[in-house]
């Protein structure tokens, strides 16, 4: 994305795993990801092997399989999926978002502007510009 | 003699038992001194409250979304071991604009 690469944009993660155990489980699994630097990468495949309804595409069986494609250690990854640091994380983002008044997804959030629901490119690159222009860029 | 070289032991162990906690007071309160910053210990954030994940039936709060922005720190994709796992970003850490994304894969 333009805005990134010319240093105007930061974009920061938050899980907001909303829709049931398979959300968890694919939440964990991209923090499993990101403690081998592979966030993105994993973040990109479940998008392009995108499961809804908890009808087992999130499975722990595929989420294995995935981060084997992504060239992920298995074996790390399959402890850290379990593990609490994973959780922990996942958890207080949820918690937290909720605190702070997000109700469903996607929401996104330039500086002080909140985008609600699904919005066409042009209206995230206006928000962008907007916010840039109030920051003095 | 033998009572005499007793007292005297007794005594001499007495004097070593003292100097000893003397030696260790002192030591402790220049451990204590010198360490002054007390470095952060992992900040907390505390709260946690376990926040079961799988049921959404917990978005009810509310109020408009938001005001989240810029208080974010440290959002390292990085995995450093031990402590609190931060949110994984991608840009420069001081872009002006800053767009927090709330998701769920599903």
């Amino acid at each position: 994305m333009k805005y990134v690469e010319d240093g105007t944009l930061r974009i920061e993660w938050h899980d907001f795993p909303a829709q049931g155990q398979e959300s968890a489980n694919a939440a964990f699994a991209a923090r499993a990801a990101q403690e081998q630097d592979k966030f993105w990468e994993y973040h990109e495949l479940l998008f392009n092997n995108q499961s809804s309804g908890n009808r087992g595409g999130y499975s722990d069986e595929n989420l294995v399989a995935f981060a084997e494609e992504a060239g992920l250690d298995a074996e790390r990854f399959k402890k850290d999926y379990t593990g609490v640091r994973v959780e922990n994380a996942v958890n207080n983002d949820f918690q937290k978002a909720q605190e702070n008044g997000i109700v469903g997804t996607p929401t996104v959030v330039i500086n002080d502007q909140a985008l609600v629901g699904f919005q066409t490119v042009d209206v995230y690159e206006t928000a962008i510009e907007n916010a840039k222009a109030s920051a003095g860029g | 003699m033998r009572n005499r070289n007793s007292s005297t032991l007794l005594q001499t162990a007495l004097l070593t038992l003292v100097a000893a906690l003397v030696l260790a007071a002192c030591g402790g309160a220049t451990g204590n001194g010198s360490g002054g910053g007390s470095g952060d210990s992992g900040s907390g954030g505390g709260d946690s409250g376990g926040g079961d994940i799988a049921s959404s039936e917990k978005q009810e709060k509310s109020s408009e979304p938001t005001k989240s922005s810029g208080e974010k720190q440290e959002p390292k994709a990085t995995s450093s071991g031990s402590g609190e796992l931060g949110n994984p970003s991608l840009g420069d850490a001081d872009a002006p604009v800053v767009m927090l994304e709330y998701s769920d894969f599903q």
